[in-house]
């Protein structure tokens, strides 16, 4: 950005993207507090780096990207508290998790439907602690293509990696994601009661 | 059904495919081609049809879940950060302008 746009075409930026970049900050730093501070900080980083805005079409993955940075280097370390996604996909290769082949039950026909009844009964809460609950590597990819609706190419710029590793990691991240909305279904008391949970009472 | 491709231009493909290209698919990361090669196995297989959809209703919902209300203390701060940068006197970003 340069010359006399710059003011305004910077407060166009922010003023677009602050709810986004709020809601992704909170869901990072799950603390609603340091997620304001990553938003602020982010602006001020921005400001300080506008010249490296070449294309005005490229100002959201920009922005990410320099927030996305901020918390992996920043906010990232003064986490003491290990991360809470070993519970979820440790080292079983439970990736490939799918709420469908776990819910589905073809010899129900059309008026039977458990997989609808299980999305019908996820409250937003429970989606945003499944996403909290995911590795910093997952969580980023999830939110910028599942939340935020990035292309594979704009995530790919946002975290500094190739297009195929952010499509191996939403994989990998979606299987979690569906893995910890199981869970927390099972802890709640409202999976429905597919074959596999009559077998394991 | 909406596809205009004439139904003998497109080429067969088997459940196993649908669902290896399932994400991308509904990610609209496929091209063309194999968006109507999808379209019209899924117009016909039930199995694939049902996976596809829940798998399309979850992701709106994941989107649904997105959360950007804005405190009113990070619009303040954002709007004393800006003015701090020489943006003068301004509105809070994310505050209601109308």
């Amino acid at each position: 950005m340069a010359g006399n746009s710059n003011h305004a075409g910077f407060e166009e930026i922010v003023t677009a993207e602050m709810g986004s970049l709020y809601g992704t900050a909170l869901r990072l730093t799950r603390n609603p507090s340091e997620a304001e501070d990553l938003v602020a900080e982010t602006i001020a980083k921005a400001w300080g780096a506008r010249d490296s805005l070449t294309d005005r079409a490229k100002a959201r993955p920009w922005l990410f990207r320099i927030m996305t940075n901020h918390y992996i280097s920043d906010y990232r370390k003064r986490r003491a508290a290990p991360e809470i996604e070993a519970q979820i996909c440790g080292d079983d290769g439970e990736e490939d998790f799918s709420l469908f082949e776990r819910l589905h039950q073809p010899f129900l026909l059309w008026w039977g439907n458990p997989e609808q009844e299980f999305v019908n009964k996820l409250l937003r809460e429970d989606i945003s602690a499944a996403i909290e609950a995911l590795s910093d590597e997952f969580r980023l990819v999830v939110m910028l293509v599942d939340v935020e609706g990035f292309s594979y190419q704009d995530a790919a710029d946002t975290l500094d990696i190739p297009v195929g590793t952010v499509r191996s990691r939403l994989k990998r991240a979606r299987g979690c994601l569906q893995k910890a909305l199981w869970r927390q279904a099972s802890e709640m008391g409202v999976r429905p009661q597919t074959k596999e949970v009559i077998t394991e009472q | 059904m909406t596809d205009t491709k004439r139904t003998d231009d497109i080429r067969e493909i088997d459940c196993d495919e649908v669902m290896r290209q399932l994400f991308d698919f509904l990610d609209g990361e496929v091209d063309e081609t194999a968006e109507h090669e999808i379209h019209h196995h899924i117009d016909e297989c039930r199995s694939c049809f049902s996976r596809v959809e829940f798998e399309r209703v979850l992701k709106e919902r994941i989107r649904a879940s997105k959360d950007e209300d804005l405190p009113e203390s990070l619009q303040n701060r954002v709007a004393d950060l800006m003015k701090n940068m020489g943006f003068g006197n301004i509105e809070a970003p994310g505050k209601d302008k109308s």
